[in-house]
């Protein structure tokens, strides 16, 4: 029996063992080897020939994040002669919302809405690339990349071209090693200046196309409103490489005033090409918490014995900040869909320092505690030929706010490893976006807690400082059995015995610190639960009444408040993987016995399953 | 036990000295004129080979001397090696040991032109070993100098 088990063991640390070997086992990755080099951005957004909306009013005044230089062309808005929304795009919508509610739909009706959806889909993916045509015809019509390029380029009381604010952002563009370069170069920061012709190749316009706005009412209290902005945003670029491969460019630049030339620049029709179009969506509340009020509310209700349900005070907001909001959650999301989707928008620079592992990045890439970096290096094959192959995983510990311009000595934000083998300096790591969410399934084994059964785990990435986490965790649907209670009023009628079954839910919400020990990961917690068990039958005696044969018994349930800690121990077989072992115990605040049809339950002392606890399994199957 | 280790470590001295007499004749690197630099300096870019990054660095100011030296660096302000007779290389066969040793003089005349990183598009794992390229400043009027001093190369003004 015991060599049985041993061997099971064994099998069980083989199979761990070669999951992590496996996982840790990088792939080939096709080399790409371009630098990082910061781009400029310029938010434009749509006027529709019907718009009416009021976020006009500050597409002006918004603000692209640290992460780029912003472009100004002095209005952030571009009018065009069609509409917000399509006569295709409302049909569209209602037969989405029909298709929502398709429950009572026969199954002809439902193929032949699905076949109408189908349709209307051809038609917009038709009109949405007429509608991006329309869009860079505009752009061009309207100059906007001229006035784009003069505002760059031409120095309005020299009336010609100079290289000044590009050569100010090539200076901030570069990095501690450029500058230590140049400065032991004979032309000194003049060969960092050169660059500023290439930051050119990086010019970028956002630009909105609008086809929803929406304002949805709290269902329970109506002056309570979120307001939401959705459509289409396109990564455009202004075309440098064709104009350098034509020598058109070279045509057009003047240094000294001249009017032709002048004249020549503003009507030059400059090329742009749409990279990608993707969905924005953003939203603002006309409301804020009033949490000092809530605060000071909830300890005056603490001294009372019973108290009233405490009132939440709101902030109600001005128009123009909701407004303001939105224009500012639309740079948010599009800045978020292009980097996860654009490579030359996430950052990647190389290892500066292995112990502890160091890169010279931070807030100017708008770095964050806890963000992801993958890392990896090149390799060469047998005849020479590079390839990347994959290191590991990394997250950010401490940033640096690196916001001026590179003088030789830079702080290095520092890293840990998540998941990696061996970080040597030299090493590239790239930023890689992630959701925030951490997804996971885990299994309470002790029985009869009320704890017990399989969970969801969700777990949030706060970056706010290294390893916090807040989770939540919802599960139980298991069947308990409460120990058996000595009732001495019972005595004579069944037998004294007292005790339930009953079917629990579990919610709990946790707050964490992850200790991250490479691919270890020990994960101390505290939080709070709510644990509701629905009763399935009462034992009294040796009589079990099941709410089979009464079914008043299930609007029966035990219901407990509680706080709870744990610790857990997890063990990280790759990007989404990771097996982890935990223990966490609870502490009852209160606790009762109610049925549905009373308004106040029975309190009891303790918890009716015995102390809360529980020993789990679990796996994470999303991100670290 | 001593002893054996005393007699190992004598019989390996020979090997080490050869070690170091083949290592600045070996021709085997990447150098690319990058820009003139200040005060008889010039930047070059060294892709060398090691064990580690430590050893890569080390070798890489070992080699961009001797580009200048034997080979010449195409592009830069010494398109000709400093030293041409090749055929005289036994005569100074003792200087250039004692020059090139480790942590050798040759080192006062080149030194690392960044901060110390290593960018990541010029590291390259190859089996064990690496390649990485690395920006160094030559002080190569210094370097001069100290050769014609020397008599290894003649004097740029010799025979005028």
């Amino acid at each position: 029996m015991t060599r049985k088990l041993n061997y099971t063991y064994f099998l069980l640390a083989l199979m761990i063992s070669s999951m992590a070997i496996i996982s840790v086992k990088g792939q080939k990755i096709a080399a790409q080897s371009n630098k990082y080099s910061r781009s400029s951005v310029t938010p434009i957004y749509i006027r529709h020939s019907d718009s009416r909306l009021s976020i006009f009013d500050y597409v002006d005044s918004v603000k692209v994040s640290d992460k780029y230089d912003q472009n100004f062309i002095g209005e952030n808005s571009m009018e065009v002669n069609f509409k917000m929304i399509s006569e295709n795009r409302i049909k569209f919508y209602e037969l989405m919302d029909q298709s929502k509610n398709s429950k009572n739909l026969s199954k002809e009706d439902l193929a032949n809405l699905n076949s109408k959806i189908s349709e209307i889909s051809k038609q917009m993916s038709f009109e949405d690339s007429l509608r991006s045509f329309q869009i860079v015809a505009k752009l061009r019509l309207t100059k906007i990349p001229n006035r784009l390029l003069a505002n760059l380029l031409i120095d309005n009381k020299l009336g010609y071209m100079t290289l000044a604010k590009l050569e100010e952002r090539a200076l901030y563009d570069a990095t501690d090693s450029d500058v230590m370069q140049a400065k032991s170069s004979e032309r000194n920061m003049s060969s960092i200046k050169d660059r500023a012709v290439e930051m050119l190749n990086n010019v970028y316009f956002w630009v909105y196309d609008s086809n929803e706005y929406k304002v949805n009412s709290d269902e329970k209290d109506s002056r309570l409103k979120t307001h939401y902005l959705r459509g289409s945003v396109y990564l455009i670029k202004l075309d440098m490489d064709l104009l350098n491969k034509n020598g058109q460019f070279d045509d057009l630049i003047f240094q000294e005033f001249n009017t032709t030339k002048l004249k020549a620049f503003r009507e030059f029709n400059f090329p742009v090409k749409v990279i990608m179009r993707k969905e924005f969506s953003s939203s603002a509340n006309n409301y804020t918490i009033d949490y000092s009020g809530s605060v000071s509310n909830a300890l005056s209700n603490l001294s009372k014995e019973k108290s009233a349900p405490s009132e939440v005070k709101y902030i109600f907001k001005e128009d123009n900040q909701i407004q303001k909001e939105l224009v500012d959650g639309t740079m948010f999301s599009a800045n978020e869909i292009f980097t996860t989707d654009y490579e030359p928008f996430r950052v990647k620079a190389s290892v500066f320092a292995s112990n502890p592992i160091r890169v010279k990045i931070g807030l100017k890439e708008e770095l964050k505690v806890d963000h992801l970096f993958r890392v990896s290096e090149y390799r060469l094959d047998k005849l020479g030929n590079p390839f990347e192959k994959n290191v590991g995983w990394l997250r950010v510990k401490k940033v640096v706010d690196n916001r001026k311009k590179a003088d030789g000595k830079m702080e290095p934000s520092t890293f840990y490893k998540v998941f990696s083998k061996g970080v040597d300096k030299g090493m590239k790591v790239q930023y890689f976006k992630e959701t925030g969410l951490v997804w996971g399934l885990s299994y309470n084994a002790l029985p009869d807690n009320i704890f017990s059964g399989p969970m969801l785990n969700i777990d949030y990435i706060t970056n706010i400082s290294p390893g916090l986490r807040v989770g939540l965790n919802v599960g139980g649907f298991t069947e308990l059995k409460s120990p058996t209670w000595n009732i001495s009023e019972l005595t004579g009628v069944y037998g004294s015995g007292l005790s339930f079954k009953g079917r629990n839910l579990i919610v709990e919400a946790t707050s964490q610190k992850i200790i991250q020990l490479n691919l270890i990961e020990i994960t101390p917690y505290v939080g709070a639960y709510y644990s509701t068990t629905r009763m399935t039958s009462i034992t009294i005696g040796n009589e079990e009444l099941s709410a089979l044969k009464y079914p008043d018994i299930v609007k029966l349930a035990y219901n407990e408040i509680g706080g709870l800690a744990g610790l857990k121990f997890g063990i990280n077989f790759g990007k989404y993987t990771q097996l982890n072992f935990g223990y966490k115990l609870g502490f009852t605040f209160s606790s009762e016995l109610k049925s549905d049809n009373e308004k106040e339950g029975t309190k009891i002392i303790g918890s009716l399953y015995g102390i809360p606890s529980n020993l789990s399994v679990g796996f994470r199957l999303t991100g670290f | 036990m001593k002893l054996k280790i005393i007699l190992f470590a004598y019989l390996c001295m020979p090997f080490l000295t050869i070690g170091q007499i083949q290592d600045y004749k070996n021709f085997n690197y990447e150098v690319q004129f990058i820009r003139t630099g200040l005060q008889g300096t010039e930047l070059f870019k060294v892709f060398a080979y090691g064990r580690n990054e430590k050893q890569c660095v080390e070798n890489a100011k070992l080699d961009a001397i001797k580009a200048l030296l034997f080979k010449g660096v195409p592009g830069s302000g010494s398109q000709r090696p400093m030293f041409t007779e090749l055929s005289e290389m036994k005569e100074h066969n003792d200087y250039f040991k004692s020059f090139f040793k480790n942590d050798g003089p040759y080192l006062n005349y080149v030194s690392i032109s960044n901060d110390g990183s290593i960018n990541e598009n010029d590291r390259f794992k190859l089996g064990n070993k690496l390649k990485i390229g690395v920006i160094v400043s030559v002080n190569k009027a210094n370097l001069r100098t100290e050769l014609e001093n020397a008599g290894v190369i003649k004097k740029l003004n010799a025979g005028f």
